[in-house]
């Protein structure tokens, strides 16, 4: 009965000490005489037990003995790799290894230019940093959309709701946006890099509340296609109003001069949708030689339909 | 060049005993026990545990060579150490350790008058 004890307990030893030494141990065993001494070596056996598996880690490891199973038609079946404990370096690398491709992944994914999530890029600044002073008679204005190009200033300053403060606002805007042979001051071509560099990658986005009458697909939008649409475009009567479609930061925005200022997010074709309330959108207009000639606007159930005056 | 084993002193008593016993023949795992329970006089009982403990680390330190099994045996099953160049000198530089210890507790248990003299 000890005899077996003490073979089950070597048994349970680890397998390169158990291979190498549970034979002789075993041979001491039936060599020795006495119950009180066979008993004395299972106290032992249950000690270096203990001591094998926790201060001997450096033994644990062992040269695997390759098993070969033979199967059906003397070819080899399966192999087995006995008792295999990696070692700690190891699995210490191997965590290293996942955490860099998992964190490479993730990157990728975060940098990557096709987006599958609307996550619209517009930078909201606070209206007491904001270079924009809105007149206080007009309570509808948003100051926290207001995001301008510093030779702005002046012109939202000075500017009143008419035709002429139209005209003014307009011929700073286009000075600093087209692209003339105008000379431009060192500032505005700094400006025109920046947006030009945010422009020059793709957008492409989708929205997340489907609300428009067709099913949103993702959009790509080049440079050259994002300042097609910006313009003065004005509507039919009797509703008669101008919109201003300028670009800013890679995205389309619509003021309508002294009422509202709205980013655009591009759905699908000449689709764009207002940030802020996803069922108004903007739809423009195009010639069959690709020339945008006028928008749609459905707002608050309403639609309008203007004609573009200028570029 | 000399290899500077001092690193591994002081021995353990398992480990003096173990290399003791195989200091004057080769022997067998159930042999050292026997060995180190006579060199002791009784004294130190090594388990087989222990003994095999010791022995692997030995083994893997050079302290001590493992021959295999002898046909001439009783026991198929029992294999032998023999005590290496290295182990031996590790040995001697450990009995020459505790020699100096010996020397050091003598004189410091000397009676006080004697030391004086």
């Amino acid at each position: 009965m000890l005899r077996l004890f003490y073979s089950w307990l070597l048994r349970f030893h680890p397998a390169r000490f158990r291979e190498r030494f549970a034979e002789e141990m075993l041979s001491i065993f039936d060599h020795v005489e006495g119950r009180a001494a066979a008993a004395e070596l299972v106290a032992d056996a249950f000690i270096s037990l203990v001591r094998q598996w926790t201060v001997r880690s450096e033994y644990w490891e062992e040269k695997a003995p390759l098993s070969v199973i033979v199967g059906s038609g003397g070819l080899p079946g399966f192999y087995t790799l006995e008792s295999f404990k990696p070692r700690k370096s190891a699995l210490i690398e191997g965590a290293v290894l996942t955490w860099i491709v998992y964190s490479a992944l993730f990157l990728a994914i975060r940098h990557g230019k096709i987006h599958s999530v609307y996550v619209p890029s517009v930078s909201f600044d606070s209206a007491p940093s904001s270079d924009v002073q809105l007149p206080p008679s007009n309570p509808k204005l948003r100051p926290t959309q207001a995001s301008v190009r510093p030779n702005a200033e002046t012109n939202i300053k000075s500017r009143a709701n008419s035709p002429e403060a139209d005209r003014q606002l307009l011929r700073g805007r286009r000075s600093s946006e087209a692209n003339s042979s105008a000379v431009v001051s060192e500032p505005q071509e700094q400006a025109r890099s920046t947006i030009l560099d945010k422009l020059n990658r793709t957008i492409a986005t989708t929205l997340p509340n489907q609300s428009l009458s067709q099913p949103f697909v993702p959009t790509r939008i080049s440079t050259e296609t994002l300042f097609s649409y910006v313009g003065v475009y004005s509507t039919d009567e009797p509703n008669k109003f101008t919109i201003f479609i300028t670009a800013e930061g890679g995205q389309l925005v619509a003021e309508i001069l002294g009422k509202q200022r709205s980013m655009l997010v591009p759905v699908y074709g000449t689709k764009f949708a207002f940030t802020e309330t996803q069922n108004d959108w903007i739809e423009f207009m195009k010639k069959e030689n690709g020339a945008v000639y006028g928008l749609r606007i459905h707002r608050n159930g309403s639609e309008f339909t203007g004609h573009r005056k200028s570029n | 060049m000399k290899e500077d084993l001092n690193s591994f002193l002081p021995l353990s008593s398992a480990t003096l005993h173990i290399l003791l016993s195989l200091a004057g023949d080769d022997l067998h795992g159930y042999g050292i026990m026997q060995e180190v329970l006579r060199q002791s006089q009784g004294q130190y009982k090594l388990g087989p545990g222990t003994l095999y403990d010791n022995l692997q680390k030995l083994i893997e330190r050079r302290f001590l060579q493992e021959l295999g099994q002898r046909a001439e045996d009783a026991d198929p099953r029992r294999r032998y150490y023999r005590l290496t160049s290295r182990g031996r000198r590790v040995l001697t530089a450990e009995l020459a350790r505790l020699e100096g210890v010996v020397r050091e507790g003598k004189l410091r248990l000397q009676p006080a008058r004697t030391r004086r003299a």
